[in-house]
């Protein structure tokens, strides 16, 4: 599987790393595109607190209270991202996604050190997107809630592909399977 | 060698001492001008979930991005006016944003030996000078946000 989208940044031999750009209340937020599994419609998903997608189990985590954000109801942007890495699965709530974008690693600016509690420990950067900022979520601290799987490591034939089911333009351009 | 270093003295003592005087939620601050890096619009923060605090925002500046100190919040005031400015301190871990009031800071230079004591707790500062009005603190935009 292959994912296109924008990419920021210009020389060819530095290495890339893909983002999925998802905005929770104000705020826009990229999670790594390896932990990406799918993306479902609120129809699609339901209301239950674990998702079975293909036979996997996907807690769900509520990232907006983890950072202390507002939460607005669901809405025809909101979905459902499906993440799994080292077999811990989870799927969080977001109010809209973006798109996906390619960073060369040298444009993932470094959180300024002024902060300096503990979220150091949630973002692994800054990611400018747009007009403004996407907060880069680090893997490891975003699946820490979660249940451990039952399967062992993600089988990567497993994934899903992150579809478009979207009516959303800004999906159409961001990605593509 | 006593007669030089009483001569020292006074060189020290009639040192100037160049301030920026603004306001924050009209609350009159000053700033040593070797600890600003410039002023400019206020263009609106991002905000970044946080637990430092009053650090808990960034401001964009075409490729770079600037953390930002809420010294409003830590005043317990808010900042006045549509036009708010942005003041740039520089500190070691690199410059650090502040929206200040939209009323146009001013340049002040006195006599270091003028600085005195600063009562109030509120805020870390470095002394205080008094003018016609009252007390001003005088910041330490080097140390904001680093208890």
């Amino acid at each position: 599987m292959s994912l296109r989208g924008h990419r920021i940044g210009s020389a060819a031999q530095v290495p890339i790393e893909r983002f999925l750009i998802v905005g929770i209340d104000t705020q826009q937020f990229a999670l790594s595109a390896e932990l990406v599994q799918g993306l479902l419609t609120m129809e699609e998903s339901g209301s239950v607190s674990t998702l079975m997608v293909q036979g996997q189990e996907y807690p769900s985590l509520d990232l907006g209270d983890r950072l202390g954000l507002a939460q607005a109801g669901d809405g025809p942007e909101t979905r459902m991202v499906l993440l799994a890495q080292a077999g811990i699965r989870a799927c969080i709530r977001v109010d809209q996604v973006h798109g996906l974008v390619e960073v060369e690693r040298t444009r993932l600016l470094p959180l300024p050190r002024q902060f300096r509690s503990e979220e150091r420990n949630w973002y692994v950067g800054l990611i400018l997107y747009g007009e403004g900022v996407a907060v880069g979520l680090h893997s490891r601290w975003l699946l820490s809630g979660a249940m451990e799987g039952h399967s062992g490591l993600l089988n990567q034939e497993q994934r899903l592909p992150l579809r478009l089911s979207d009516t959303s333009d800004r999906m159409r351009k961001g990605i593509a399977c | 060698m006593l007669r030089g270093a009483v001569g020292r003295q006074r060189q020290v003592s009639s040192q100037l001492c160049h301030l920026l005087v603004f306001s924050v939620g009209g609350r009159r601050l000053a700033v040593k001008t070797e600890e600003i890096g410039g002023i400019s619009a206020w263009v609106g923060s991002i905000p970044i979930p946080s637990c430092t605090p009053f650090i808990s925002s960034v401001i964009r500046r075409d490729q770079a991005v600037f953390p930002v100190f809420d010294l409003a919040g830590m005043l317990k005031v808010r900042v006045k006016g549509e036009q708010r400015l942005c003041l740039m301190a520089k500190q070691a871990d690199g410059a650090i944003a502040i929206c200040i009031d939209e009323e146009m800071p001013a340049l002040h230079s006195l006599d270091a030996a003028k600085i005195q004591a600063y009562r109030g707790n509120d805020i870390d500062t470095v002394g205080c000078f008094t003018d016609e009005f009252e007390d001003v603190p005088i910041i330490s935009a080097t140390r904001l946000g680093a208890a």
